[in-house]
């Protein structure tokens, strides 16, 4: 068990409400984007972690 | 066989991480071919204004920093995390530190940055510092990244099984930390708004100019060349398969060029309000420059020496060396055109365009081209390419859009700097700004097709890397026939 993969989600799960907060609130199209952006990426790289620390060795 | 069993085959065989290097190699490719396109584009709204289509997003100035981040940071980019992934891993001997989950968020991390510095372009957001446009919440999330690039890069040589570390290592570690502290440093700004994505920078006057040429020249000096000095310093002795010409010689090269390039900024700044004794401190440490630059070429030249018969069948050879030859034309020309006498006739013309792009396209790209060629088969497990000629093509397609692009900026160039200080017999300018214009518009209908010739010629290079990565082979006779094996 790898403590940094968890610290390391859990920066990204931090990123990602940030993303969600910011585009939330702000009346900028283009910064609305990048919140959405910034969530959407933190979803999908926190999925890869877990698909690669479960995947049996070799399959990655 | 089937990707999937590829792919496994892949991961069982290679104790390296090769998935994030073949990420990068592919995103090389697309960027490389975005980068060409807009770039095409935008040569040809300077000849044909009807090319900006009447739309506020297409427009001249909205295009062009999407043309540069392009061919710099997505494309050269691209190629520089690729070959360092790869030059670090191997000859430390030890897989990525930080295992395969950060190697990942670096690739996606990466793309992201280019994904919202590119969409701000288009949208008008921009910090209105030449190669250092997104705004503040871009660059924050590309430091966060690059300190992710940092650790995988160090960690990797602090865990190596190798007591030494080549060279190659060197240069792109100086890369990754110099773009680190020129990125922040650069960028410091104060946003309007936590919410918002407008920025005013933290200096102002003349100090903000000199940080930002301090930033733009070393980007230059430690982006587009140190970098890529490590591709030249890896892949052009493992492709000529022979030794480095000298290695004390890539030691002194390094520690000279990096000393010396970091003061070289203020000659972007000849006749402007920075005082004189900062230009001529930029443009002394410039001409200094011209001597550690030419040591590294002959240095990479020379690793030929007993091999040079193989530049008549290895067209990847002949990419890299041809490489190292315009890396040593434009260290050439730009110590020249840095002499404050010289800059007074070539600063703000075509000059400097057609410079630019002897180093981007001679150099960084031809260095790319042949890095590429060299790791697709590898990565992929190909003994072959699909087609040694299609190589061919390549080189010549894009060698003679070199040609075509950088001969008619230096004819347009100098001739534009000398219509800008003709004078009549009564001391009055003898042409108007306009004329200047019209006198240069044949030059840039070349340019725009010397750019579809080098389009061309990556269009050939990623069909020829699609049909290799699949592991298709050509029927070919003659010159392809005897060398299609990759070693």
């Amino acid at each position: 068990m790898n403590i940094g993969k968890f610290i390391g989600g859990g920066l990204l799960a931090v990123i990602g409400l940030i993303g969600l907060a910011v585009s939330a609130r702000t009346e900028d199209a283009a910064f609305s984007l990048f919140g959405l952006l910034l969530f959407v990426f933190s979803i999908l790289i926190i999925f890869r972690f877990i698909t690669l620390a479960t995947a049996p060795k070799g399959e990655h | 066989m089937s990707d999937a069993a590829l792919t496994a085959g892949i991961a069982a065989e290679s104790p390296y991480n090769e998935r994030v290097i073949r990420q990068f190699t592919i995103a090389t490719l697309f960027w490389a071919i975005v980068a060409f396109l807009v770039g095409i584009l935008i040569a040809l709204q300077l000849a044909f204004p009807v090319f900006n289509f009447g739309l506020e997003w297409t427009t001249f100035g909205r295009l062009r920093p999407v043309h540069t981040s392009a061919a710099v940071f997505a494309f050269g980019g691209n190629a520089l995390f690729a070959t360092s992934l790869y030059v670090v891993q191997r000859t430390c001997r030890a897989r990525l530190f930080g295992g395969d989950g950060l190697a990942e968020f670096l690739f996606w991390g990466y793309q992201l940055f280019i994904v919202l510095a590119a969409s701000g372009y288009v949208l008008g957001i921009t910090e209105g510092r030449e190669y250092a446009e997104p705004e503040w919440y871009v660059d924050l999330w590309l430091t966060i990244v690059w300190v992710v690039y940092l650790l995988v890069f160090l960690g990797t040589l602090i865990k190596r099984k190798e007591p030494h570390i080549y060279v190659a290592n060197w240069f792109y570690l100086a890369f990754i930390v110099t773009v680190a502290v020129l990125h922040i440093g650069n960028n410091l700004s104060v946003p309007v708004s936590l919410l918002g994505t407008k920025s005013y920078s933290l200096f102002s006057g003349v100090q903000d100019a000199m940080l930002q040429w301090w930033y733009g020249h070393n980007a230059v000096g430690f982006f587009l060349t140190a970098g890529f000095l490590g591709i030249m310093y890896y892949f052009v002795p493992k492709q000529a398969n022979r030794p480095v010409y000298s290695y004390r010689l890539s030691v002194i090269h390094f520690w000279s060029l990096i000393f010396l390039y970091i003061w070289a900024g203020p000659h972007h700044l000849h006749y402007t309000a920075l005082p004189d004794w900062t230009q001529t401190l930029g443009m002394t440490f410039s001409v200094m420059l011209w001597m550690p630059s030419w040591g590294g070429m002959i240095n990479g030249l020379m690793t030929l020496s007993g091999a040079w018969d193989k530049l008549r069948t290895d067209p990847v050879l002949r990419f890299l060396v041809t490489s190292v030859g315009f890396y040593g034309m434009s260290t050439f020309e730009g110590p020249v055109m840095s002499i404050r006498a010289v800059n007074s006739l070539s600063h703000y013309t075509d000059w400097t365009i057609g410079h630019v792009h002897s180093g981007a396209l001679g150099w960084v790209a031809f260095v790319s081209f042949g890095a590429i060629y060299f790791l697709v088969p590898k990565l992929w497990k190909r003994t072959q390419f699909y087609s040694l000629r299609l190589i061919e093509w390549h080189f010549w397609l894009a060698t003679i859009g070199i040609v075509l692009y950088i001969t008619p900026m230096w004819i347009s160039g100098i001739m534009q700097g000398l219509m800008w200080r003709a004078y009549d017999d009564l001391g009055f300018l003898q042409f108007s700004f306009v004329e200047t214009v019209a006198a240069m518009h044949p030059y840039y209908i070349v340019r725009a097709f010397a750019g579809v010739l080098f389009l061309l010629g990556g269009l050939v290079m990623v069909y020829n890397m699609w049909r290799t990565a699949r592991g298709d082979v050509r029927a070919e006779t003659g010159l392809g026939a005897a060398v299609t094996a990759v070693a």
